[in-house]
């Protein structure tokens, strides 16, 4: 139970601020590395001289899937639905759900992408944004 | 250390639905099997290392396997790699053989997914995804391959010739869970479960156990083992749990992992005549092909297709089926495949067969570990 809780009150900031709309991340005092999911120390330095911060709301896109089975009874009206491996501008990634009515066809890897929350649902939702150009040169994945 | 240790035997149960039958009883038949082929006492087993079921974890699993086996072990456990876990634990093994610790090591692995639970493998991946329904493990392999996909052009019919390869050699083993051979158009119309992989790109779900004996070369000649197959290199790797913390998505911890065990067996690439490599999904065949050196990276996709990975290709891989064919068991039937090679008892059998790779990995490829045994 000790441990639950632990894992509860490290995490509430971040559930907190997504049900008011905004998007959080933790961040280093020391050694300014930004990370998610929520934990108790930094995973760079292993210090525990964090705060949060709010994300400014811009992401690329790692990578996506689009699940054509229901894995929970909750989600057999949702099928088939897509789900987003995101990367915010800040740095941390995140598993993110996309915006109704865009279209899965001109999702890209790399694509430029503007978030939103359902802060109801507490889900951050993406959309692609219009800069977003097939051709460009696409930075590569590791480089960040 | 290389050629220092053997796989003295092997054994397995049935593959596929085995109601009725618990972890235990399915660990004690293998067991029972590998101990008969290298000829082995059972009393001469000092060490009983345990892959845990993944679809049903208990604490102290290994204690209550060795107590099954009746045995008292001076060495032992249950080490929690998923379906890496086999060979990290023939390669501690070894190590504690060669460190005195120990001289007759049974590695064992069990589960009852088809007519048990499966659970493990549907789940979300942790509270804050759930909302998401990022669940289960075809979406996590699914996140991989997208990418793979997108950034190096891997298409959706080189994913087929890995699933074509694999269950062509599990139609012609006699003892796989599926015999079924497809073609590519086969895997093309087959379902998408979580785009883009699709049911044919999907490992099996089966119960079933198998088992190996490790001991000292010199303790296999004095005790007449009839066909030792000597263990020449081992290695492991690791990454992040969390998928999306993955640094990279497209490189395993293969890369580190496949290094190490053909810099301990002194052989690269080129001079393995088969290998083994784990298929929970086809795209790991074409990230772990790529790890280890034998392609570039991002030339997996084209590196399996023309038949290449076939019976009678460059690099035959999976010739008892894989998991995709022989049995969804996560990696201890590879290591038993790679025995049958090198003694010339397989059925997809490589002429002359003296180098065999075995890759095992586990989670979503978060953890990983290589054999190469060879004469």
């Amino acid at each position: 139970m000790v441990v639950a809780e632990q894992i509860d009150a490290i995490r509430a900031p971040y559930e907190e601020a997504l049900a008011e709309g905004r998007v959080s991340y933790q961040r280093c005092a020391d050694c300014a590395n930004a990370w998610l999911p929520p934990r108790g120390a930094c995973p760079a330095c292993l210090g525990e001289a964090w705060y949060w911060q709010r994300a400014k709301g811009s992401a690329r896109l790692i990578s996506w899937v689009v699940y054509h089975r229901a894995y929970d009874p909750s989600l057999e009206d949702r099928v088939p639905y897509p789900v987003l491996l995101i990367e915010l501008s800040e740095g941390p990634r995140l598993i993110a759900g996309l915006e109704a009515g865009e279209d899965l066809a001109s999702l890209r890897i790399e694509a430029e992408l503007e978030l939103r929350v359902d802060a109801e649902h507490r889900r951050v939702l993406a959309r692609t944004t219009e800069s977003n150009t097939e051709g460009e040169a696409l930075p590569k994945e590791e480089e960040n | 250390m290389r050629g220092a240790t053997v796989l003295a035997g092997i054994g397995h149960t049935a593959y596929g639905k085995l109601p009725g039958r618990d972890t235990l009883t399915l660990n004690v038949e293998a067991c029972r099997n590998a101990l008969a082929d290298a000829g082995i006492e059972k009393d001469a087993v000092d060490a009983v290392f345990v892959k845990y079921p993944t679809s049903r974890f208990e604490s102290m699993y290994g204690q209550r396997v060795a107590e099954a086996l009746g045995l008292q072990p001076a060495i032992g456990g249950v080490w929690d790699q998923g379906g890496a876990t086999n060979i990290s634990m023939i390669s501690f093994a070894a190590m504690a053989i060669a460190a005195g610790q120990c001289e007759v090591a049974l590695v064992t692995a069990a589960d009852n997914p088809r007519t048990g639970t499966r659970q493990a493998y549907e789940r979300a991946w942790g509270d804050e995804y759930s909302r998401y329904g990022w669940f289960g493990t075809p979406g996590a392999y699914a996140m991989i391959a997208r990418r793979h996909m997108e950034e190096f052009g891997t298409s959706v019919d080189q994913l087929g010739a890995v699933a074509v390869a694999c269950r062509a050699n599990g139609a012609r083993n006699p003892d796989a869970h599926l015999r079924v051979a497809i073609g590519l158009d086969d895997h093309r119309e087959s379902p998408l479960v979580v785009d883009p992989l699709r049911r044919d790109d999907c490992c099996l779900v089966s119960d079933g156990a198998a088992a190996v004996v490790v001991m000292s070369a010199e303790r296999a000649r004095s005790a007449g083992v009839a066909e030792p197959v000597p263990i020449l290199g081992f290695g492991a790797g690791q990454t992040s749990w969390d998928v999306p913390q993955r640094p990279r998505l497209t490189e395993s911890a293969a890369r580190r992992s496949g290094a190490k065990a053909f810099e301990m067996a002194g052989l690269g690439p080129a001079e393995i005549d088969v290998a083994q490599i784990y298929d929970c999904f086809t795209i790991v065949v074409c990230l772990t092909l790529e790890d280890y050196g034998f392609c570039a990276k991002g030339e997996g996709g084209p590196f399996v297709e023309g038949g290449r990975i076939e019976l009678g290709g460059e690099l035959p891989i999976n010739t008892s089926g894989g998991l995709l064919s022989e049995t969804g068991m996560p990696g201890m039937q590879l290591v038993l495949e790679a025995v049958r090679q090198l003694r010339g008892t397989s059925t997809s059998q490589v002429p002359g067969a003296a180098t065999c790779l075995v890759s095992n990995q586990g989670g979503i490829m978060h953890t990983h570990s290589t054999l190469i045994v060879g004469g």
